[in-house]
């Protein structure tokens, strides 16, 4: 087990942030760009790591607190998400409702944080996303309660075992449904096309981009590579809940009926399966990104409202019509 | 019972303590500081006391009669010690502010509503009969009255206290008719004999007893729909008072809940605990959201306030589901993480408050339109903001999180109970949407509220010119922002304290309870999963220190310049506003807000720009103008027609009672 959380550390804190190289890349080409490398993220993290940064004279010691804050937030969340297992660096602790609250303190910090400055772009950031944030958590909880109601737990471990335990099984009507709820609140909440362009520096449209337009250097750093393990997280909760086929059971055993004594070939085949996980993620946000152009934000409380009855919907069919 | 016996004399030291510093308070202005620094102590002993209560421990009172016939019995349990607690921490924090802060204490009159306050809460959380309970019940009504009307009012303050006595006084009518109803052939008035009878009541009537009752008790814990009197009086009182307001008396209503509807009334269909899932579900919602979109700060904890006690009905919605269909584990569960709400809301909220009150007096304003900045000149006030925000806006591991998580289980566990049926579950899980909601909109509030009084520049000369205040008000309010913490991450400990009160409730809840149940119910469980606040804070803040200590290495100094505001001079007019930052709010909810904005430019004949701009934005209080409006309107309608029949002449009234008397006639033919 323990290699197997060296592994999985190794792959989301080093590995985060390549997906989002890998979905502007795919946007770049729909495009008929070439783009940027898909390694670009590392090379953006690494200049701006590495120059000094520039604050505004309003600001409070928050601006030079809060990145530190949220990625310290976000890394702990990445490390309480059991990805390659179903278990996490700090067992017993991976209770969904818990690692959804870390995000909320993460956007706490981090609205506060566009304020700071006193621009009004960051104001606007700020309003926006915790405007659409709270149009977001009714359908990203009603989501997950269907899966905690039918597994019997909050504990992303417990549900990802039971996961493996029915296989193909765990996605029935109920199931279904409250996925695709929360991949509608997951594209809110990671920040893509239709509600925010990850790439925009338009001020009139930015939301994500909006927020962090006063940090710089190492601060900015800090931030990118938060958004960057956010990614991983709410894909990780997904992936935990919804699709944990591949990664390795509690007796060390995958679904596909290895033995336990094989051990090695467990651990690349839930490497190989998170990965690919995680990429067809990237690459289906790309699509998103490339494919859709931003919703008016008056037409989000639709989007946001169809992932909330979707969710409900779930509940309904899994209360009248368990299988 | 040793043990007993002290706890007895304990609180009865209290109480006379409290009751001879009413006296003091009446006596001069500096007898009045006395009075406070009693009312201090008193509150920390109510606190341990309520400590000792929760363990276990009871505590009876029996206080003389009244008129030689009813008695003023006083009977302190586990549920008693809880709101003890509550009542205490506050308490503690408000009467050291009221003595730190200019101005808190406006006449002798206010000191001794102060301390009867205080006395008729203590009395109330532990009264053990009807009388004592509405005795105590009216004295919290009035004397925060008093406190809301003060020395001078103005015409809004007036408006204010008279909307919230001609409510408060609603529910007291409704229970003082429950009570009627529950006490029985032979009239005895104590809640044993009480639930004794009321177990023999028709089904009929224990519901319309149900129904006054939580009238009664909704009205005082400020939910919708009759919560209108909340955001009007609570702000209107001094900030110590408020801060007991929000955070101690509308948990009277939530103790009403426990002590009456559960403890007397006892099991009941499941449409009681819906009916208390609705109101809770709707309470959350409206009430962050309208928290969202207020300005004044006072007014904005004050609609926070509302959203909590929603959180807490929805625990005290599942106790009841738990109770009526026999689930003595779910009914601890939602009773447990009721009173744990119960509990953290008290001591945020009346931090907050406090802060709030301090604010006030340092900028003279408390319209966040017009505040700002204040990080740089009340750095330890804006601390202690900072941990009332960071608990009342949910997240972990703050003391908020613990208490909606625990609803959340709650609700979960509800929804997984197989025993339950569909429609029930179902309304479980729609609750679970309604915290969801509620939190991301609390979220907002909170950094609405933080964001545009704390941070950028000043927007007004007396934010600008705002000093620190005295050690001993922002100590006060640290002592609440210590316990706030502390409740945050031991939530666990917490969590515990509140099991003996929670079986105590799950048994009366619950129709028919087996011997095994009882034995499961002596630790609260945990629902379907597990929050351990200090071990997530423990790595919360090792993930922290390692990130700060990587992101300290060899960094480069960051240069200072002024914000970027496209080429001209920053100033204060180019910030985000609490009015611009709930705009998106505004228009996403616009079907239930209904804004009004208009915008009036005035023109110099001839000048290509304005010279003046006037601009006003409103919302619209949906419950206000839809259902009190209309009453209101056909109240006086009704009272224009009806003062024709008073003509004044002798002749007319007669020919009146002759009409009636042919009526009565006919009718009891």
């Amino acid at each position: 087990m323990t290699v197997l959380l060296i592994v999985q550390g190794a792959l989301v804190f080093a590995g985060a942030p390549l997906f989002a190289g890998i979905s502007r890349k795919l946007k770049a080409r729909l495009q008929y760009r070439r783009g940027p490398s898909i390694w670009q993220p590392y090379r953006d993290l690494r200049k701006w790591w590495s120059k000094n940064a520039v604050e505004s004279d309003a600001s409070s010691p928050l601006t030079s607190l809060v990145p530190v804050l949220v990625l310290g937030v976000m890394a702990a969340a990445a490390m309480l998400v059991p990805i390659l297992s179903t278990s996490s660096f700090a067992p017993g602790m991976a209770d969904v409702l818990v690692i959804v609250g870390l995000l909320a303190l993460a956007r706490l910090s981090l609205a506060l944080l566009a304020l700071d400055a006193g621009s009004a772009f960051g104001g606007m950031g700020s309003s926006r996303e915790v405007a659409i944030a709270a149009l977001v958590e009714p359908g990203l909880v009603l989501a997950l309660a269907v899966a905690a109601i039918s597994g019997g737990s909050t504990d992303l471990s417990v549900l990802a075992a039971r996961g493996l335990e029915l296989g193909p099984a765990l996605l029935g009507a109920p199931m279904l449904l409250a996925a695709a709820a929360y991949v509608i609140v997951a594209i809110a909440e990671t920040g893509h096309e239709p509600v925010d362009n990850p790439d925009t520096h338009l001020e009139l449209t930015m939301i994500h981009e909006g927020m962090i337009l006063e940090a710089s250097g190492r601060r900015l750093a800090m931030l990118m590579y938060a958004g960057h393990l956010k990614f991983v997280v709410v894909a990780g909760i997904f992936m935990a809940v919804f699709l944990p086929f591949g990664a390795v059971g509690d007796a060390g055993a995958t679904t596909a009926g290895a033995p336990a004594d094989n051990a090695p070939v467990a651990l690349v085949v839930a490497v190989a399966a998170a990965v690919l996980k995680l990429v067809v993620a990237a690459l289906g946000l790309g699509l998103l990104d490339a494919g859709l152009a931003k919703f008016r934000i008056l037409a989000l409380p639709s989007l946001l409202g169809l992932a909330a009855v979707l969710a409900v919907t779930a509940t309904a069919a899994y209360l009248w019509f368990p299988t | 019972m040793g043990g007993a016996w002290n706890d007895g004399v304990a609180i009865g030291a209290v109480l006379s303590a409290l009751l001879a510093s009413a006296g003091l308070a009446l006596v001069s202005r500096r007898a009045t500081q006395l009075a406070l620094l009693v009312q201090a102590v008193a509150g920390a002993v109510l606190a341990i006391e309520g400590l000792s209560l929760a363990g276990g421990r009871e505590a009876e009172l029996h206080v003389g009669s009244l008129l030689g016939v009813l008695s003023v019995d006083l009977r302190y349990d586990a549920l008693s010690g809880l709101f003890l607690i509550a009542l205490g921490l506050v308490a503690v924090s408000s009467s050291l502010f009221a003595l730190g802060h200019h101005g808190a204490i406006r006449s002798r009159g206010d000191g001794f509503a102060y301390a009867a306050f205080l006395v008729s809460m203590a009395a109330l959380f532990g009264s053990d009969t009807a009388f004592t309970f509405l005795l105590a019940w009216e004295a919290m009504a009035l004397s925060s009255a008093a406190l809301v009307f003060g020395p001078n009012p103005g015409p809004s303050t007036v408006r204010a206290g008279y909307i919230y006595l001609a409510l408060t006084h609603l529910a007291s009518a409704a229970i003082v008719v429950a009570f009627a109803m529950l006490a029985g052939s032979d009239g005895r008035l104590d809640f044993a004999s009480m639930r004794a009878a009321a177990q023999t009541l028709e089904p009929a009537a224990r519901d319309a007893a149900f129904l006054l009752l939580l009238l009664g008790f909704a009205t005082k814990a400020g939910l919708v729909p009759v919560h209108v009197w909340l955001p009007r009086a609570h702000p209107q009182a001094p900030s110590h008072v408020s801060a007991l307001m929000s955070g101690v008396m509308v948990t009277a209503g939530v103790f009403g809940v426990l002590r009456v509807i559960i403890g007397v009334l006892g099991p009941g269909p499941i449409w009681w605990a819906l009916l208390l899932l609705a109101l809770g579900g709707l309470s959350a919602i409206l009430g962050a959201l309208y928290a969202l979109v207020e300005r004044d700060l006072k007014r904005l904890l004050a609609f926070s306030t509302i959203e909590n006690v929603g959180i807490i009905f929805l625990g005290l919605g599942v106790a009841l589901i738990g109770g009526s269909a026999g689930l003595p584990v779910l009914a601890a569960l939602g009773t447990g993480a009721a009173l744990v709400h119960t509990l953290n809301h008290a001591a945020f909220k009346g931090l907050l408050f406090l802060v709030a009150g301090s604010i006030d007096g340092a900028t003279g304003t408390r319209d966040l339109d017009r505040l700002g900045g204040l990080v740089r000149t009340m750095p330890w006030t804006s601390v202690l903001f900072g941990v009332g925000a960071v608990s009342l806006a949910g997240v972990p591991p703050f003391s908020g999180f613990a208490g909606e998580w625990l609803t959340f289980q709650g609700l979960l566990s509800a929804g997984a109970a197989s025993a339950l049926d569909p429609a029930a579950r179902l309304a479980a899980m729609l609750a679970v949407g309604a915290i969801g909601l509620s939190a991301g909109l609390a979220l907002a509030a909170v950094v609405k509220a933080v964001g545009s009084s704390l941070l950028a520049l000043p927007r007004s000369t007396g934010a600008g010119a705002a000093l620190e205040v005295g050690r001993l008000e922002r100590g006060a309010a640290a002592f609440l922002a210590v316990a706030t913490i502390a409740m945050g991450l031991f939530a666990v400990p917490v969590r515990d304290l509140a099991a003996a009160a929670a079986t105590a409730t799950a048994t009366a809840a619950t129709a028919s309870v087996r011997p095994t149940d009882a034995a499961i119910v002596e630790r609260l469980p945990a629902g379907l999963g597990g929050y351990e606040p200090l071990s997530l804070g423990v790595v919360l803040f090792l993930v922290i220190v390692a990130t700060w200590a990587i992101a300290r290495r060899r960094a480069l100094p960051a240069r200072r310049v002024p914000t970027w505001a496209c080429g001209i001079a920053p100033t204060a007019a180019h910030e985000y506003t609490a009015t611009s930052f709930d705009k998106p709010a505004r228009l996403f909810f616009e079907p239930i807000l209904r804004p009004i904005r208009s915008r009036n430019l005035e023109f110099e004949p001839g000048a290509p720009f304005p010279h003046r701009l006037t601009y006003r934005s409103h919302v619209d209080h949906l419950v206000e103008s839809r259902i009190y409006v209309p009453v209101h309107r056909a109240t006086i309608a009704f009272a224009q027609i009806a003062r024709r029949l008073q003509q004044g002449t002798l002749q007319l009234y007669l020919a009146y009672t002759v009409v009636a008397l042919v009526i009565i006639l006919i009718v009891a033919r």
